[in-house]
């Protein structure tokens, strides 16, 4: 053993050794030649050779290569191949803008930048979408949706039909790091998860990685969800937009100097409530729905030289619930986030690439009410309901292409997390009252470093690590807490650090590629995640707020091993994979029976611990362009936890635990201008307590649950159906009618059960489904 | 839920049906124990009986063969009899304040145990008739008004039973259930049901021990569940029986008031 490890690293020197024979460097960006989009994960390949490096995701890329004659070739799916003859007699800066393909090749959900990048990348567990490309899939009420295109691949599953909220490989949904130009999203949800808070039309990427981790990335134990918005059009001003049943969208680019920078503008907002509140004036049958949502976009980038370049970026959305009757009578709820992102790339050198960024997010929400009341003298009454979670980061981050043959990553970052977990106030006349749960301060850093290594021509190695430190600080109260009661009560003062955790995260995947259309692949990843969410609802809610770790609640860490089958057939037309998983989780929270998780200082006591594990096979059949193009997804999969004072000697189904999900997504251009797509879904129903008697006391009948989880909802499955309608284009303006039907043939999968007596006593389950057979049609345009 | 109404305003979309679900499988026969000892002149009686199928019209499966047997901690014990099928009751055995009861239950080879001690209704309460009139919060009518000495010093628990001509009031929408609060020495309270004329209202206090009234809170909250409550807890009440048993097993001070509305 020793002796392999040796060879190991002999072998590891050998390559490092040969990379300073290398005397050049080619680099620059790829960028796309209609808007001058970087273009992330473009393969740059020396024709002939499995030497290459793929662009960042700022489009850089850079390859240090002997003296000599080269020719180089820049690919990326949906784009016409480049190739340039390349004289490496010294450092080459090379910006190259590829052209989408005439042939208007059909990009589908999941891409990959080669035809076989699925089989040579080091990537196993990860999906990516393009926005461009997610609006082809047959959408709820005309709104093309990130979240809801994830839903149709393996691995992944909703938490309800409703929520944008997802289970990733049997995780909870709080195990979920979203982010959105590098800064968190708290809570995805609009409309309570109808819609998610990401406006398509402002999407330019979406990776999901839901097994190895990259080491760049923390904070989550089951997935990360890396969304970048688009950069803005350098060449020339455009909009697209469009306007549907329910919301509508318009997107605005336009270069700040040709070539140079551009900003680009999005918003959307959904207008029930304006249409409503029309038509009651006319028809006094038809009420107000006092609800709307609205959200918006920014973003802007400049290219300072050829070295330095900067990029500002903003989301901020919002959810209204106005019932308000008058002025006097305020009944208002709202809830939102918003992030923004300061980022400077600097090129330190041909071979080094940095970027500084800057963020700060939050989600917040609110229920304010207030009126009048009195039958002679008026008084007042005012109630507020607050609850935040605000983060502000500082990361900096490098790509180091050593040679060929290593790319390396490393980086620092620190968030200043701000929860306020709970606030209430407000007064009944001359009585005010105040109720504020302490806030939370805490500091999270993190260091990292991997390395892509090709070893020979046929293994590649992706390893790296992280290590993680968390603070908690004052000023805080926190509470010693035995066998679930609360004993002591210690208080801290503003900036003491009273706690810390920290913790290794070794990542490490390889592939072994046994010909160009077949490769292996095999993964370990341990994550760790500071904080979590304090509610006992499975699927989430508008009113979830989040909560660090304590002295008394200790991190959740994950230990996952993957592994992979790779193949493709018919000159990468069919791209087939089998990817299995195991993963182990620690420090799983349940709450005790009947906690009250809402305006509870002192919630901690009623978690509970446990452990967890997930297991599962995907597989995934799909065919990424042609005419005719889709997939097939099937997961076979288990999630069980083990929770002490809950069941502790046996494990039990987590809420998250599906046995089946299988989607069927199929997408045909019957001509240039008509194309149809549908999806099929199944999924098992997910477990619930269901009673498995009952008994009687003071004349009521009560249920008898035996055992945690041990029913299931019924199987779920729907059918959309798709139809996009192009309009004859002209030279300045393009649009588009696209009709779906959501739940086709009006499968009631239900969102709710419950149990009620009937006539003769029995028990009688039913059923509440919400999303029956939805039709939508929107219009679609760009110019 | 304050954000229910959303979901109504989807409701043109949603619908309701009689679902196929199965129950889940039970494994074992379970017990249902309920017994009650007070300080007042009520005999202790203990309830034993059965749970019964989901899908039963059954509503009360007693259980006639058990032994029964109360004991305190200065050694008194006795083998309760049974009076009607399933409830069984203590002739000489009485409550008294601070002392420790044990119940133990026999069921072929099955034994279930639970021990409570009789706490003191420590709180100082005056009960008396008020007649309400332009109030911003209730209605013109007779009500109850309550005034109670808070105890800063020890946490106690309460449950109030409220009958209005003989029958339970507060049946199990609403259980007023309360323990003792720090930092307010005196509040007077109107009970919120409206009376009339005539009415005899009888009030019974009872004290409770932490783990009493850890389950009834936990009962009134599975019978306030409501359709918009979707955080109804599927799961049992947390009964302080060993064995594993459903139930309780409640040893309390018993304060009572009548009062007529003239």
């Amino acid at each position: 053993m020793k002796g392999k490890i040796k060879l190991s690293i002999l072998l590891i020197l050998f390559y490092t050794a040969t990379a300073f024979s290398q005397k050049f460097t080619l680099h620059g960006y790829v960028k796309d030649k209609n808007n001058g989009e970087a273009l992330i994960g473009a393969t740059v390949i020396v024709s002939g050779t499995t030497l290459g490096t793929v662009t960042n995701v700022y489009g850089f890329y850079s390859l240090s290569l002997e003296k000599g004659e080269y020719s180089i070739e820049y690919n990326y799916l949906g784009f016409n191949k480049k190739g340039m003859e390349i004289s490496l007699n010294e450092d080459v800066n090379l910006t190259i803008e590829l052209e989408p393909s005439t042939e208007k090749i059909k990009e589908v959900v999941v891409r990959s930048e080669a035809k076989n990048q699925n089989i040579i990348s080091t990537q196993m567990g990860v999906d990516k979408l393009q926005g461009k490309t997610i609006e082809k899939i047959p959408v709820l009420l005309g709104e093309a949706d990130v979240i809801k295109a994830l839903k149709l691949l393996p691995g992944v599953v909703s938490t309800s039909e409703m929520s944008s909220n997802l289970s990733i490989r049997g995780g909870a949904y709080d195990q979920n790091m979203i982010l959105l130009d590098e800064a968190s999203v708290y809570n995805a949800s609009h409309l309570l998860g109808l819609f998610s808070v990401f406006n398509n039309d402002a999407i330019k990427s979406v990776e999901l990685y839901k097994g190895m981790i990259p080491a760049n990335y923390g904070g989550r134990i089951s997935s990360v969800m890396d969304i970048r918005m688009r950069e803005g059009n350098t060449k020339k001003f455009t909009g697209v937009g469009s306007v549907g049943l329910l919301t509508s969208r318009l997107t605005l680019e336009a270069p700040i100097v040709k070539d140079k920078g551009a900003i680009l503008v999005s918003g959307r907002r959904t207008y029930i409530d304006l249409l409503t509140q029309g038509m009651s004036k006319i028809n006094s049958d038809i009420s107000k729905v006092p609800y709307y949502f609205y959200d918006y976009n920014l973003k802007a980038n400049y290219t300072i030289n050829e070295k330095h370049r900067i990029y500002l970026s903003g989301y901020f959305g919002r959810d209204v619930a106005d019932m308000s009757l008058s002025e006097d009578n305020l009944q208002k709820t709202y809830w939102g986030n918003y992030t923004g992102t300061l980022r400077w790339n600097y090129m330190i050198s041909n071979k080094l690439f940095a970027n500084l960024t800057l963020l700060a997010s939050n989600y917040d929400y609110k229920i304010e009410s207030s009126s009048t009341f009195g039958s002679t003298e008026k008084k007042t009454q005012h109630f507020l309901w607050d609850a935040s979670l605000k983060d502000y980061s500082l990361k900096l981050d490098f790509n180091y292409y050593l040679n060929p043959r290593n790319s390396v990553k490393y980086g620092l970052n620190s968030t200043y997390h701000d929860f306020n977990v709970g606030k209430v106030e407000g007064n009944i006349d001359t009585i005010d009252f105040n109720f504020n749960i302490p806030k939370y301060y805490s500091l999270e850093h993190a260091g990292y470093i991997s390395n892509q290594q090709k070893l020979g021509e046929n293994i590649v190695l992706n390893y790296g690590i992280r290590f993680t430190l968390f603070q908690n600080i004052g000023s805080a109260t926190a509470y010693d807490i035995v066998n679930y009661e609360v004993v002591d009560t210690l208080n801290y003062s503003k900036g003491e650090i009273y706690n810390q955790y920290m913790g290794w995260e070794p990542r490490f995947s390889t592939t072994f590629i046994i010909n160009d259309r077949n490769s292996v692949k095999v993964g370990y990843s341990r994550t760790i995640q500071y904080m979590h969410i304090a509610s006992n609802s499975n699927s989430g809610t508008p009113l979830d707020v989040w909560m660090p770790v304590t002295p008394y609640v200790k991190p959740q860490d994950a230990h996952q091993f993957s592994s992979g089958y790779f193949v493709n057939f018919f000159n990468n037309k069919i791209q087939v994979s089998v990817e299995s998983y195991y993963k182990i989780m620690n420090n799983q929270i349940e709450f005790r029976e009947f906690s009250q998780p809402y305006f509870n200082p002192q919630i901690e006591a009623d978690f509970r611990f446990g452990e967890g594990r997930a297991y599962g096979a995907e597989f995934l059949i799909k065919k990424p362009d042609g005419k005719f193009s889709g997939w097939i997804s099937y997961t076979l999969a288990k999630s069980e936890r083990k929770t002490k004072d809950i069941q502790e000697k046996d494990w039990y189904p987590s809420p998250y635990d599906h046995r089946h999900n299988l989607s069927l997504v199929g997408m045909y251009d019957i001509t240039k201008r008509i194309s149809v797509s549908a999806n099929w879904v199944y999924l098992s129903g997910h477990p619930f307590d269901a009673p498995s008697a009952r008994w009687e006391y003071g004349n009521l009948i009560l249920p008898y649950y035996e055992g945690k989880n041990a029913s299931n909802y019924p199987d779920y499955h729907r059918m959309d159906i798709g139809l996009e309608l192009k309009n004859k284009p002209n030279k300045k303006f393009e649009s588009s009618w696209t009709f779906s039907i959501y739940n086709a043939y009006n499968r009631r999968n239900p969102n709710m059960i419950y149990f009620s007596s009937i006539e003769n006593n029995a028990t009688q389950a039913y059923s509440f489904s919400l999303l029956q057979r939805i039709y939508s049609v929107s219009f679609n345009f760009n110019f | 839920m304050k954000y229910g109404f959303l979901l109504l305003s989807l409701i043109t979309l949603a619908c309701y049906k009689p679902a196929e679900i199965l129950f889940t499988e039970g494994s074992e026969t379970k017990y249902v124990i309920e017994g009650v000892v007070t300080d007042g002149n009520e005999r202790p009686w203990i309830s034993v009986s059965l749970i019964s199928d989901p899908n039963s019209s059954a509503v009360f499966l007693p259980v006639d063969s058990a032994e029964v047997y109360l004991s305190d901690n200065l050694g008194n014990s006795e083998q309760l009899n049974q009076i009607i099928p399933g409830i069984y009751t203590a002739n000489a055995i009485k409550g008294k304040v601070g002392m420790v009861y044990n119940l133990n239950v026999f069921i072929g080879d099955k034994h279930f145990s639970a021990s409570d001690k009789m706490h003191p209704i420590s709180i100082m309460d005056s009960s008396y008739c008020k007649w309400v009139e332009n109030s911003d919060y209730f209605e013109n009518g007779y009500y109850i008004s309550s005034k109670v000495k808070w105890l800063n010093d020890t946490l106690e628990y309460y449950r109030l039973k409220f009958y209005r001509n003989d029958s339970l009031y507060n049946s199990y929408l609403d259980f007023l259930l309360f323990e003792t609060t720090e930092d307010i020495d005196e509040t007077e309270s109107l009970i919120p049901f409206l009376l009339e004329k005539n009415d005899t209202v009888k009030l019974r206090l009872y004290s409770l021990s932490k783990e009493m009234f850890s389950y009834w809170y936990a009962y009134a909250k599975i019978t306030s569940s409501t359709f918009y409550n979707s955080s109804i807890p599927a799961q049992n009440p947390p009964s302080n029986i060993l064995g594993g048993a459903l139930g309780y097993f409640q040893v309390s001070s018993l304060k009572k008031h009548v009062i007529i509305i003239k």
